[in-house]
């Protein structure tokens, strides 16, 4: 029989064993998969609509279609992800806010903050051009929230977090580029423009990848233990 | 007073109790993963697997993720086994209770 300490010592290991081992996914895929095609649609839109390219008092309102559009993407890609986590939550019949969503939720809300503020900053504080570094913020942060879930994370979530957090440092040189672009006599790009591609580029280009790589698929078939794995 | 003797032998010991709580957290565990948190040898952990599986308390999954990788293997708790795992951290519970003045 085992002693009590010996008792609390194994409900201990288990208590611990269970804490590493809980995975739990922010994004699905089909969650990046709405994210995606709402970022890649919204902002494929937004170009059309602003061709040429906006200047002077046009720029003023693009960077309102920018800001706001882009939040309602932010919004309706939130609103599809609690539903498909919702949805998940019903099937393995858990609570929707379970122990591993509050854990993800702390782990993601410094990062989540930081944005937040540098984004109202920029509005209230910065000039209409202070817009336009938004995206590399919002890279970057996002890249931050999604590699502060790595503990207990799937593999590719990290994965993502690095794509933008790199994407994000570099664009924080697309002033550059543009610069340079003209230079070079490549003819005249405008930084609203620049931003609004930036943003289809990674939050709807890289989302779209992700869902294409993390699909479920699989084809099972029962096995016998008699075999090695 | 309980009977102590409903313990789980089964369960108890060290390194299938780590596969049975690991097993309790997800649907599926694969062969690989198991072995990299448990830090067991493959021949270790593949004994252990087949005497929880003897037992009814695992089931086993080959599955083919991508049409020109290996099958994978994974691992997940049968009902049966499941079952037997609460009730034994319930007897663990009461033997801790019981301990203390």
């Amino acid at each position: 029989m085992p002693t009590a300490t010996e008792a609390e010592e194994h409900l201990r290991v288990i208590r611990s064993l269970m804490e590493k081992a809980t995975i739990y996914r922010a994004i699905s895929a089909p969650s990046a998969l709405v994210g995606g095609i709402c970022s890649t649609g919204f902002g494929g839109w937004l170009w059309f609509q602003w061709r040429p390219l906006p200047q002077g008092i046009e720029e003023v309102a693009f960077a309102h279609w920018f800001f706001f559009g882009w939040m309602a993407v932010l919004l309706l890609t939130i609103t599809a992800n609690a539903l498909f986590i919702w949805r998940a939550a019903r099937e393995r019949s858990e609570p929707f806010i379970s122990p591993a969503m509050r854990k993800a939720l702390w782990a993601l809300f410094p990062p989540v903050l930081c944005g937040a503020v540098f984004t109202f900053a920029s509005l209230f504080l910065g000039s209409v051009s202070a817009r336009w570094n938004l995206p590399p913020i919002w890279m970057v942060f996002y890249g931050l929230g999604l590699l502060a879930t790595a503990q207990f994370a799937p593999k590719s979530i990290p994965i993502l977090g690095w794509f933008f957090l790199v994407a994000g440092f570099l664009s924080f040189g697309f002033d550059h580029w543009l610069e340079l672009t003209r230079m070079l006599g490549h003819g005249e790009t405008h930084r609203p423009t620049a931003a609004n591609l930036l943003m289809v580029a990674t939050f709807g280009g890289f989302h779209l990848i992700y869902a294409a790589c993390t699909w479920p698929r699989r084809a099972s078939a029962p096995a016998t233990l008699s075999s090695t794995p | 007073m309980f009977d102590f003797d409903k313990l789980d032998k089964l369960i108890h010991e060290k390194g299938r109790l780590g596969i049975m709580t690991l097993l309790a957290t997800r649907p599926s565990w694969s062969f690989q993963d198991l072995k990299a948190e448990l830090a067991l040898s493959d021949g270790n952990l593949i004994t252990h697997l087949r005497t929880l599986h003897d037992n009814g308390y695992v089931t086993v999954t080959k599955e083919l993720k991508e049409v020109r990788e290996r099958p994978q293997t994974t691992y997940a708790l049968t009902d049966k086994g499941r079952q037997s795992f609460q009730e034994y951290l319930t007897i663990l519970e009461q033997i801790v209770k019981a301990g203390r003045p």
